[in-house]
């Protein structure tokens, strides 16, 4: 599978993308390498996982930000960002993004890392509050599905029901979220 | 909002995933300074991108856990896998050393050779010492297919076997299987679990909203909300007990009925479910019979069934209708279909 179809398969439908997933798990051989890479480095298999699990979601956001360059291969690109995940870890740190640089973070002061916990907390919270199916329909807006398709996914009879859907769920959200101001302030200044 | 800000919160998504140039970036950065309602806007739609993204993040920890698992459909990797291309390592090294720990070593491999062989020859002593004999191997006849792989038909279940928890919406119930099924471990029933894991890997768990229905009224005490609070709960026998009662001329009868084939499907009772699934794509009632339509291909393909006529008329009905709504997943279903034999 070419650099161009794992982009296209991430950047496409849910269908694509679990397909892609399964794929960048079971044949491409980039999950063995991160599990025996974090072996090596004094890791163990869970770890492995765990770091597997972490670089594909970091992965994905960046191809779908637009942040992958194109200055190496996506293989090349994937192992920096678990190597990456992995010297953060020993850390106890948390990347918050990555250049194509891949450079090593210089952050690493307490604060920062309670900060970030406290933020990932809050953002659970909030997601706790929505109901599975504004759950459902945030991630298929985020991830850009068209209203045929987020209709098709959650079994809405029209496209325009998935529209009308999706603006009442992020009216939701934000209704929420208004209503704890103080929460959005602290949040967005971390 | 300012109205001379207006063309900022058209930015706001750009801002955020760092699409600006750095003079908009400084000048968007100088507004929300001096305009508190678009720095509120800005926040906002962060807050709503980070919950959004951390969503998606779950729903792939959620996927790649899944395919960890030892009985996950491609856990294991099968013979006709693609081989991995190793030229497209560029700068990096593909392969970190090979971890040497003590199992690897031969040394360790011959003892448990031996060790494995004084295991085998002392519980045979044990069964002589204790019967008189070794217990005889039992013959293929006797060695009966797991009951935890649904995809075959339990033989000889007779009146023994469990009968399904509900008599069938419009009486179609399921008939127990006439003739016994294979009792061996053969290259059908391979192919057989490698049609079922097809079918669990797209089958889809529709949401209870999708049921509910966006602004339809389902009444609280019908059997139908009844047979949903049970669906929540994934308490899947007690949605057909639910729905038991829900008549032909019920207003939510198809609805119930779609609900029914998929607590069968997820309860594993591929038959039924295909029944099921096949009376409401006959319904001809949009949408339900489209969505009906492409889980009754899934619960033939659960059967083991993918290279039946049924099959191969459904597939193709759902490939001839571009406007389908799973023509897409049927044609990658089609592509993986045609490679199971």
């Amino acid at each position: 599978m070419t650099d161009e179809q794992i982009i296209l398969a991430l950047l496409g439908n849910v269908t694509q993308r679990e397909m892609i997933f399964t794929w960048l798990y079971t044949y491409s051989g980039w999950h063995a390498w991160v599990v025996r890479y974090v072996s090596v480095e004094g890791g163990d298999q869970p770890a492995g996982e765990d770091i597997f699990q972490e670089t594909i979601i970091l992965f994905d956001r960046n191809i779908r930000e637009g942040r992958y360059q194109k200055g190496s291969s996506l293989k090349t690109y994937f192992i920096g960002i678990a190597r990456q995940y992995w010297f953060n870890r020993q850390r106890r740190i948390r990347p918050v993004s990555l250049t194509e640089a891949h450079d090593r973070p210089t952050a690493n002061n307490p604060e920062t890392i309670f900060l970030q916990d406290e933020r990932n907390r809050l953002i659970n919270q909030i997601i706790d509050h929505l109901g599975d199916h504004c759950k459902k329909v945030l991630e298929l807006y985020k991830l850009s599905l068209s209203n045929e398709e987020i209709a098709r996914q959650l079994g809405f009879s029209s496209p325009e029901m998935a529209k009308k859907y999706t603006y009442r769920c992020r009216e939701q959200f934000r209704a929420f979220v208004l209503r704890h101001k103080e929460t959005l302030e602290m949040l967005y200044s971390i | 909002m300012k109205s001379d800000n207006a063309l900022f919160y058209g930015q706001i998504d750009l801002f955020l995933s760092r699409q600006l140039s750095p003079e908009q970036t400084s000048a968007l950065e100088k507004t929300m300074a001096d305009d508190p309602a678009l720095a509120q806007a800005v926040a906002l739609r962060w807050l709503e991108f980070e919950v959004s993204e951390a969503i998606v993040a779950a729903n792939i920890r959620e996927q790649l856990q899944r395919l960890q698992l030892p009985d996950a459909p491609f856990s294991t990797v099968p013979t006709d896998q693609p081989p991995v291309v190793r030229s497209g390592m560029d700068d990096v090294n593909d392969q970190p050393p090979v971890i040497r720990s003590g199992m690897n070593d031969p040394t360790y491999r011959i003892f448990w050779v031996i060790l494995a062989v004084v295991s085998g020859i002392s519980i045979a002593v044990f069964y002589r010492n204790r019967n008189g004999s070794i217990p005889a191997a039992p013959s293929k006849q006797q060695i009966t297919i797991p009951p935890s792989d649904p995809s075959i038909p339990q033989a000889n279940k007779g009146n023994n076997a469990p009968q399904s928890p509900v008599a069938p919406i419009s009486g179609n119930t399921p008939k127990q299987p006439s003739t016994p099924t294979p009792n061996r471990l053969s290259p059908p029933l391979h192919a057989a679990t490698r049609q079922l894991a097809l079918a669990e890997m797209y089958y889809k768990t529709p949401d209870l909203e999708t049921f509910r229905g966006v602004g339809t009224a389902v009444r609280m005490d019908s059997a139908v909300a009844n047979a949903l609070d049970a669906w929540q709960k994934k308490d899947y026998r007690a949605v057909l007990l639910q729905l038991q009662s829900v008549k032909a001329n019920d207003p939510q009868y198809i609805r119930a009925l779609t609900l029914r084939a998929h607590a069968q499907f997820q309860l594993k009772q591929f038959k039924s479910a295909t029944q099921t699934f096949n009376s409401v794509a006959n319904s001809k009632i949009m949408p339900w019979c489209e969505a009906a339509e492409w889980y009754y291909l899934l619960a033939l393909l659960a059967e083991g069934k993918s290279g039946s006529v049924n099959f191969q008329k459904q597939m193709k009905k759902i490939l001839a209708d571009k406007g389908h709504p799973y023509v897409d997943q049927a044609g990658d279903l089609n592509t993986k279909t045609l490679h199971l034999f």
